[in-house]
C-alpha cells in the first residue's frame, strides 16, 4: 500500500520504538510524562472551562457534563498536536539517520506522527473514568471508535508527511507551526459548541477535517450515535488526496534532503 | 545472477546561494531538467562507472573531489541530479561511525537501537550480540551508559557495531581509523575480513596503504570526473605524484615573492636548478631531513674563465643565511660554455622548515660585485620522524662513544 512492505512495517515499528524512547530518554521519571503531560493539561482546561467560566452546554445540566464533553473533544486535539509535531520535526530531526543511511525516509514522519496515539489512549481512559463515574452508559457505537482512530492518523500523517518534507528545506515551519495549531484549536469548536459559532463560519467548519474528527468523536462518546458518515468520508478523501501528492513530493524531495539538511 | 553497479553519465549539483524557498520548490517538482552549471556547485559531472561482481574499488582523490557524494548516491541516501544509477544486490553502507548513538542508554542497549535503525528483529540482533560486546572491548563499561565513554570508546563500540554485516554490495566511507593503536590493527583487520566477505566493495579512504591492501581496482578522482582507472598500485602512485606536485605549486604560490630568475646581463643566466632528495631522479621542492640532497645548478655564462663565481645560498624564510658558498665557475664549464654544478649534501643536516635557496653568478667573489644573474627558488624540508619537545634548527650527524 502507498509503495511500502512488510519489511518496512518492522522498520516502522523499530522507528515508532525509537521515537517513543527518545522522548522520554534522559529526563528521571522517563515515561511518567507521557502519561501525566496529558492528564495535566485536561485538569487544566477542566479546571478553567468547567470551574472558573463555568460553562454549560445547552441540555447539559452539571459541570461533569460539560467535562466529559470538553475532553472528548480536547483528548484528541493534544494528541493531534503531538502527532502533528512530531511528524514535522522528524525528518529533521533524524539528520544523522537521513545523511548516512539509505532507508525510506517516508517512514519517519508516520513513525513521528503515531507517537500521538500514546497521548490518544491516556486521554481515552481518562475519559473512561470520567464516563463511569458520571454513569453514563457506554454503547455499541463505541465499536467504530477504532475507525475514526485510523482516520485521524490518516489525515495527520497525510499533513505531517508534508511539513517534514518542507521543514528540510524551511525549517521557519516549525516555529510558526505551534501558534498555528493553537490558532486553528480556537477556531475548531473544541472548547465550545458548534452551534455557538456564527452561521457563515459553521459552514466553513464543515470542510475542517479537524472538526469532523472531534465531531465524530462527540457523536460517539456523549451523542451514542453512528458517527457523520458524510463527515468521514469527507476526511478519508482529502486525508487520501492529500498524502497521495505527499508521499510523491517527499520522495522526490528525498534526493536533496542530505544536501539540505 | 551476478552483482553490478552502473552509473551512467551521473551528476550531482548542489544549489547554491539559491533560497531555501527556491531549493524545496526545485527538490519537490523533481526539476532534473537543471543541467551541470546551470548555477550550483557541480560535486560529480557526468560520471559513468561500472563495477562488476568480485571487484573491490577504491576511490582516491583531494577533498572536494566528489568521492563522498558518489558514495551517497550509490548508497541510495541521495539521488543524482542527471543521469542514472541500476544497481543488483542489497547496498550496506558504512558512512559515519555511531550515528545513532544514545548518550543516556547503556552501551549494551545502544547495540540493540542500531540493530532497530537497520530493519533488524531483536532476534537477529541477539544473535551477534556476545560477539559485539567482545570485539568493542570495553569490559564492564558495556552496561555504563554511553556518556561515561570516552571519544575512543565510543567510536569503538560504533565500529564493533558495524562489523556483523554480511554485506553483498559493501560502501564505507573513511572508516578505518578508529581507536588506539592495536585496536586500529585488530579495525583494519576486520575491515579486510568484511571486504572479504563482500562481493562488492567501496572504498574511499585518504589511507593509500589501505586502499592497496584491500583493493584490486582503483579510481582517482578529481572535481567530480576520473581521471584514472587502473590497479590499486599504479593509480595510488600517480595520485600521490601529483598531490605532491599540486603541494609544491601552491608552495610557490605562497612564496612568489622569494622566487625569481632574473638576468642582469645578456650572456649569463641560470637555466634551471633542481632539488634531489635522497635517490630522487627528478627533483622536488620537499627534501627529507638526513637524506642525502643533491643540487643542480644549469646555465650558461659568456666569460665562464677567471675570478667569475657561482654563490649558492640557503636562507631561512626569516632571513637567517644558514650556508653560503662559492664556486668557481672555471670548474664547471662544459666545452660548449654550459655550466653544471652537483653540489652534494650527505646528510641534509637542515631542521624541518621553509628555506630559500638563492644561485648567483658573479663576476668575482668580492662582497660588492654586482651579480651577473640570479635564481631563486624556495623549499621545504620535511622530516617523516617529527621531534618531539622542540625543533630543532640542525640535524648534526654527530658521533658519540663512552669516554673511558
Amino acid at each position: 500500500m502507498f509503495g511500502f512492505n512488510r519489511y518496512d512495517l518492522r522498520l516502522l515499528i523499530n522507528l515508532f520504538k525509537m521515537n517513543v524512547r527518545d522522548r522520554y530518554l534522559g529526563s528521571s521519571l522517563g515515561s511518567f510524562w507521557a502519561i501525566s503531560n496529558p492528564l495535566f493539561m485536561l485538569a487544566l482546561y477542566t479546571y478553567i472551562f468547567g470551574f472558573v467560566f463555568k460553562v454549560k452546554l445547552p441540555g447539559a445540566e452539571t459541570t461533569l457534563a460539560y467535562v466529559i464533553w470538553l475532553i472528548s473533544g480536547y483528548g484528541p486535539w493534544i494528541a493531534t498536536t503531538e502527532a502533528i509535531m512530531g511528524a514535522a520535526n522528524s525528518v529533521v530531526g533524524a539528520s544523522g539517520l537521513v545523511k548516512n543511511m539509505a532507508f525510506k525516509t517516508e517512514l519517519l514522519p508516520i513513525a513521528g506522527a503515531l507517537v500521538g496515539a500514546i497521548n490518544l489512549a491516556v486521554s481515552f481512559v481518562f475519559l473512561l473514568v470520567l464516563l463511569a463515574w458520571a454513569g453514563t452508559p457506554i454503547t455499541v457505537h463505541v465499536i467504530f471508535l477504532p475507525v475514526v482512530m485510523v482516520l485521524q492518523f490518516f489525515w495527520i500523517i497525510a499533513v505531517g508527511m508534508w511539513l517534514s518534507a518542507i521543514a528540510v528545506f524551511v525549517r521557519d515551519i516549525l516555529q510558526i507551526l505551534p501558534t498555528l495549531l493553537t490558532a486553528i484549536m480556537f477556531m475548531t469548536p473544541i472548547f465550545y459548541p458548534f452551534e455557538s459559532m456564527p452561521a457563515i463560519i459553521q459552514k466553513g467548519s464543515l470542510a475542517n477535517p479537524f472538526y469532523q474528527i472531534a465531531e465524530a468523536y462527540r457523536s460517539i462518546l456523549i451523542g451514542n450515535e453512528f458517527p457523520s458518515w458524510p463527515g468521514l468520508l469527507y476526511v478519508a478523501t482529502i486525508s487520501g488526496v492529500i498524502l497521495h501528492f505527499g508521499l510523491a513530493a517527499f520522495r522526490r524531495a528525498k534526493g536533496s534532503f542530505d544536501s539540505a539538511i | 545472477m551476478s552483482l553490478y553497479v552502473e552509473l551512467h553519465e551521473v551528476s550531482k549539483v548542489f544549489p547554491v546561494g539559491s533560497s531555501a524557498t527556491g531549493e524545496l520548490v526545485a527538490a519537490m517538482a523533481g526539476d532534473s531538467g537543471q543541467g551541470p552549471g546551470a548555477g550550483g556547485k557541480v560535486a560529480v559531472d557526468r560520471l559513468t562507472l561500472s563495477i562488476t561482481e568480485g571487484e573491490r574499488l577504491g576511490i582516491v582523490g583531494r577533498n572536494g573531489a566528489g568521492k563522498s557524494t558518489l558514495l551517497h548516491m550509490i548508497a541510495g541516501i541521495s539521488e543524482p541530479t542527471a543521469g542514472s544509477i541500476r544497481i543488483t544486490g542489497t547496498v550496506t553502507s558504512i558512512m559515519t561511525l555511531g550515528v545513532g548513538l544514545r548518550d543516556d542508554l547503556s552501551g549494551r542497549e545502544n547495540i540493540y537501537v542500531d540493530g532497530e535503525i537497520q530493519g533488524k528483529s531483536r532476534t537477529d540482533v541477539d544473535r551477534v550480540i556476545d560477539q559485539v560486546i567482545e570485539f568493542a572491548e570495553l569490559g564492564q563499561f558495556i552496561d555504563y551508559p554511553v556518556r561515561t565513554y570516552s571519544t575512543g570508546m565510543k567510536a569503538r563500540l560504533a565500529f564493533a557495531m558495524i562489523t556483523h554485516v554480511d554485506p553483498e554490495i559493501l560502501i564505507i566511507d573513511e572508516a578505518l581509523s578508529v581507536g588506539d593503536a592495536s585496536f586500529s590493527l585488530k579495525a583494519t583487520a576486520r575491515i579486510l575480513e568484511i571486504c572479504a566477505r563482500g562481493k562488492i566493495v567501496i572504498l574511499v579512504s585518504h589511507g593509500m596503504q589501505s586502499v592497496r591492501e584491500i583493493c584490486n581496482r582503483c579510481i582517482y578522482m578529481k572535481d567530480g570526473q576520473i581521471v584514472m582507472d587502473g590497479s590499486p598500485q599504479d593509480v595510488t602512485t600517480a595520485y600521490i605524484e601529483e598531490v605532491r606536485s599540486e603541494d609544491e605549486a601552491a608552495l610557490l604560490q605562497r612564496f612568489r615573492a622569494h622566487v625569481g630568475n632574473r638576468s642582469r646581463r645578456p650572456g649569463s643566466q641560470i637555466r634551471r636548478v633542481c632539488l634531489l632528495s635522497g635517490s630522487d631522479e627528478v627533483g622536488s621542492l620537499r627534501v627529507e631531513a638526513r637524506a642525502r640532497l643533491r643540487i643542480r645548478v644549469f646555465g650558461s655564462h659568456d666569460s665562464a674563465s677567471g675570478s667569475a663565481v657561482c654563490r649558492v645560498r640557503i636562507v631561512r624564510l626569516d632571513d637567517l643565511l644558514v650556508f653560503q658558498q662559492d664556486f668557481r665557475l672555471a670548474d664547471f664549464s662544459l666545452r660548449n660554455g654550459e655550466i653544471r654544478i652537483e653540489i652534494d649534501f650527505d646528510p641534509l643536516v637542515l631542521g624541518a622548515a621553509i628555506y630559500r635557496l638563492d644561485a648567483i653568478f658573479l663576476e668575482c667573489a668580492a662582497d660588492d660585485s654586482e651579480p651577473c644573474c640570479e635564481h631563486s627558488t624556495v623549499f621545504e624540508v620535511f622530516t617523516l620522524t617529527p621531534p618531539v619537545g622542540g625543533k630543532p634548527m640542525l640535524y648534526y650527524p654527530v658521533t658519540a662513544v663512552v669516554q673511558t
